[in-house]
């Protein structure tokens, strides 16, 4: 497929490795001329250097032949231009990055005004990812489907738990939640499961299940802990207004600690309810003095990722029992794994993920289509949704007699409202959607089976 | 300082008062009065106003500090020559009196020093009710609503001369702005003067009552004020339209442009009504409980005191000064609220008291979280430090000219209470003070002549919100 990426900063530069990575043929427009050279030398694709809202210079880089067009640059206006002439000079689809809180609800009008297709916002949607972690903060990473109905969690093995030495066959003897190990990652390597496995302690596990169950699993294996009630947040970036407005909406008590005191009374302005403290988040009598004692949740924000670091760090010495850290170079998050910081957020790889999973729907123009698409462990693993259609070939027979490739596994089934778990007897039925982990590149639900038909 | 200009501001404004005073004239020819007073009135002034427009201004620029003096100059100017018809037709002798009784009028005060009402003929008597209409809504907003005034400069005046921390434009011209505000105006004196004549009271008692009650001042046709009319629907009316009086004016406007949402959700309209509400229900329960009054009647006097009292308007219909004490420590910290800004009501206004108010609770936070970042917010948006500080000199402003004016009038032998009372009720521009002599039923005649321009000057201060007199009666602004 023919893609532009208009603006190449840090998430233009992500998604234009991960789509790159998908095989794709892409045009890299970025006006600094470092950064061009920098990705010509590292990546498969055409570099072109200039202003990304320039005509001129999008016609030449093939906009109007290009079946999709990121504006993915700074600004959230120059990106709304280079959408509004791509999509006159013909691109097939045009997604743009706006990350305003002031454009969030005009996302329906934008997208008629200028013609988008599709409006991504990193900062959103990591507050998103960080939120979901806080409301069920049992485990490091919380992603869900079919708009909530089933989550994966992410959860570390501890020594001497309940899980530890456990045989995968054994799990539905032992616990009466309804749950499913989908995905272990052992040592750095991910590995997909099957009822011989054996847990072992440090084994970093993706499970699958409605929240209910997953609650109710987290009980009985002893590790489920409440709901944080009130988080600190360190530095009052978008990510930090837009995190605070959904916390507030679950009545959570927030204190942001910003350095700039300026825009601490606009942040005072945002969100006129949240504490907001003017002060060095780096001097510990600070974060003393506002509270970090009492908090129970602490998400480090800031724009620098050693800061972010350090601050969790010292947090999780303050026995906050939920510490979520912001980390932009995301090759530091194996490191931190080691460290005790578990749950790390990364917003160009949620931008990543949301842009491969409209590339991936929009390369399958028949079939079930990919829904949602979650990169798991670092990036090889990959948990999909995808909407059953009438005529797929997987469900015409039970699970049990679909030659299914090797490394994939159906996780969960929704039909209607309901998740279900599926074993060797249940049948895929159209209208489902099904929840797929697996280390292949997945187009279609069909793509699980050894051979199509 | 641009004097040219000033001097030509001034002359409109005299020659438009000229044109105002042709009203009472009419007034006094249809009850087949002389005419003589207001002629006598009418000539000088014009004069005046045509011998100020005489010299032709070289530039029409008008910084802040003009626009002060113009404000504190022009209601001193209408103050002594309104002041004109009431010795010329003999009703109030002596200049110092009428004088008192113009400003009273002026301001909205309602701060009478009248005692033989029989003896003022019906003309003058209509100025009388006329000046606080006047006075309402300030004679330069008219201004700005009649004559060309070069925009960029006129602002300067708005803010000087119109009540409340910031002023606003509803819409984009200010001469619209001025001419929406008097319309709005006029409507509801109509309104008010039709629910009057519906109640069963004369055309004159009704328009005169309108005046009064729309200014918020408090002058009545009749010796015992509203009471005089021994009539509950009279008084029910008169007490709902005080407080739709002492209601910020741009609610209406919001109101016929059919935003009513804005209006519902409106801080200081709510706390303008919870005030009502609380103070009635406190008074009524004193009334009940230490009085006997029984409870329809206790409710009904609560109630029209109440709004009396808040709106600054001043009427009277029961003599609150014979009331137990608490009951009138409440009325004492109604005086100090007064209305809402943009109305026509004097005293700090609600909206400061909020901001000041949400201000110190802010401070005080910070005092155990000094790093916390707090916003001071009034309607959902930000209150500007500088809004909050200008409140806060408001405040120290009236809480010391309040002190100083009451000290003043010990000097003329009145006790405490009264000197007390008497300075809060000008200042806020009330009337009727705490104790039985200056009360609803008294009268601020037995002040000594200095005692009386000291509460005249007491009345334009607070009408003008201090600055344009302070800025007038300061060195500094006549220096080069």
């Amino acid at each position: 497929m023919k893609i532009v990426i208009a603006g190449a900063g840090v998430i233009g530069g992500s998604v234009a490795e991960a789509l790159a990575e998908e095989g794709h043929d892409l045009t890299v427009i970025d006006s600094n001329p470092d950064t061009v050279r920098h990705l010509s030398n590292t990546l498969d694709v055409i570099c072109v250097e200039g202003d990304v809202a320039d005509p001129e210079l999008l016609r030449e880089a093939g906009a109007a032949e290009a079946e999709l067009v990121v504006a993915a640059t700074e600004k959230d206006e120059v990106n709304m231009v280079c959408g509004i002439v791509s999509h006159h000079l013909g691109a097939g689809h045009v997604i743009a990055r706006i990350r305003d809180p002031r454009y969030l609800h005009q996302t329906e009008f934008l997208r008629s005004a200028l013609g988008l297709s599709q409006i991504v916002n990193p900062e959103y949607e990591c507050a998103r990812q960080i939120a979901r972690i806080l409301r069920f903060p049992s485990a490091a990473r919380v992603v869900t489907f079919s708009r909530g109905s089933v989550e994966i969690v992410e959860h570390r093995v501890p020594t001497n738990g309940a899980l530890c030495g456990l045989r995968l066959s054994d799990m539905s003897r032992r616990f009466s939640s309804r749950v499913l190990i989908a995905l272990v990652e052992r040592g750095g390597k991910p590995l997909i499961p099957n009822g011989d496995t054996v847990l072992l302690a440090g084994d970093r596990l993706s499970i699958t299940g409605s929240s209910d169950d997953l609650r109710r699993f987290f009980h009985e294996i002893g590790e489920y802990k409440k709901p944080v009630r009130r988080v600190m947040i360190m530095g009052g970036s978008r990510t930090a207004v837009y995190l605070t407005r959904l916390l507030q909406e679950s009545g959570i008590d927030v204190t942001i600690v910003e350095r700039d005191h300026d825009r601490c009374d606009q942040l005072c302005d945002l969100i006129p309810k949240a504490h907001i403290v003017c002060g060095d988040f780096t001097h510990a009598d600070v974060l003393l003095e506002d509270g970090i004692l009492t908090a129970d949740g602490f998400v480090s924000l800031t724009g620098d990722d050693g800061d972010n670091i350090i601050t969790s760090l010292y947090a999780r010495s303050c026995d906050v029992s939920k510490v979520v850290t912001k980390i932009d170079r995301e090759h530091f998050a194996g490191v931190l794994a080691d460290s005790g910081l578990e749950s790390i957020v990364s917003p160009k790889e949620l931008v990543a993920q949301q842009l491969a999973r409209y590339v991936r729907a929009l390369g399958n123009s028949s079939g079930s289509s990919v829904q949602t698409l979650y990169r798991l462990s670092d990036g090889s693993v990959e948990a999909l949704e995808f909407t059953v259609h009438e005529g797929d070939a997987c469900t015409r027979r039970p699970l049990r007699e679909l030659k299914l490739r090797p490394d994939v596994l159906i996780a969960a089934l929704i039909r209607g409202n309901k998740s279900i778990l599926p074993d060797g007897s249940t049948r895929i039925q159209p209208g489902d959607h099904a929840v797929v982990i697996t280390a292949h590149r997945l187009r279609s639900l069909d793509d699980i089976l050894e051979e199509k038909p | 300082m641009n004097y040219r200009m000033i001097f030509r501001v001034l002359g409109q404004i005299l020659l438009i008062y000229a044109e105002l005073l042709i009203l009472p004239l009419i007034a006094g020819l249809c009850y087949g009065e002389s005419a003589l007073p207001f002629i006598l009135t009418i000539l000088p002034t014009a004069a005046l106003g045509g011998l100020l427009l005489l010299p032709k201004p070289r530039s029409r620029s008008l910084v802040a500090r003009d626009s002060f003096v113009i404000v504190g100059l022009g209601w001193i100017l209408i103050s002594l020559l309104g002041a004109l018809p009431f010795v010329f037709s003999g009703s109030i002798p002596s200049y110092v009196d009428a004088l008192f009784e113009t400003a009273s009028g002026l301001s909205t005060t309602g701060a009478s020093v009248l005692q033989d009402f029989d003896a003022m003929p019906r003309g003058v008597m209509f100025w009388r009710c006329f000046t606080h209409w006047i006075g309402g809504m300030g004679v330069l907003v008219f201004l700005m609503a009649v004559l060309p005034m070069s925009g960029e400069h006129a602002m300067h005046i708005m803010r000087a001369e119109v009540p409340g921390p910031t002023v606003g434009k509803l819409v984009p011209r200010l001469k619209h702005t001025a001419r929406i505000l008097y319309l709005i105006y006029i409507g509801m004196t109509l309104i008010e003067m039709i629910a009057l004549l519906c109640a069963g009271l004369s055309f004159y008692d009704a328009l005169l009552h309108a005046f009064s009650t729309a200014g918020t001042g408090g002058f009545s046709t009749m010796p015992d004020s509203v009471a005089g009319f021994h009539s509950a629907a009279v008084e029910n009316i008169i007490a709902v339209f005080m407080i739709l009086f002492g209601l910020n004016f741009n609610l209406y406007y919001l109101l016929l442009i059919g935003s009513w949402r804005k209006v519902l959700r409106n801080e200081e309209c709510r706390a303008f009504l919870l005030h009502i509400l609380i103070a009635v229900g406190l008074i009524a329960l004193g009334l009940r409980m230490q009085c006997g009054v029984e409870t329809r009647r206790a409710l009904h006097d609560a109630f029209f005191n109440v709004a009396s009292i808040l709106s600054t308007t001043g009427f009277g219909t029961e003599d609150f000064t014979r009331w137990p004490e608490y009951c009138k420590w409440i009325l004492i910290l109604l005086m100090l609220c007064g209305g809402c800004a943009g109305s026509t009501g004097g005293g700090i206004k609600l909206s400061r008291l909020m901001i000041l108010f949400r201000s110190a609770k802010c401070d005080l936070r910070g005092m155990s979280r000094p790093r916390n970042v707090f916003r001071v917010e009034l309607e959902g948006k930000r209150v500007e430090p500088a809004t909050v500080r200008a409140s806060l000199t408001f405040v120290t402003f009236y809480a010391m000219l309040m002190f100083l004016i009451a000290a003043l009038l010990s000097l003329d032998g009145v006790d405490i209470a009264t000197g007390f009372t008497a300075s809060i009720s000008c200042l806020s521009n009330i009337g009727p003070g705490m104790t039985p002599a200056i009360g609803p039923a008294g009268s601020f005649a037995f002040f000594s002549a200095p005692a009386k321009l000291l509460l005249t000057l007491a009345m334009l201060l607070g009408r003008l919100e201090f600055y344009p007199i302070l800025v007038l009666f300061s060195p500094r602004t006549w220096k080069r």
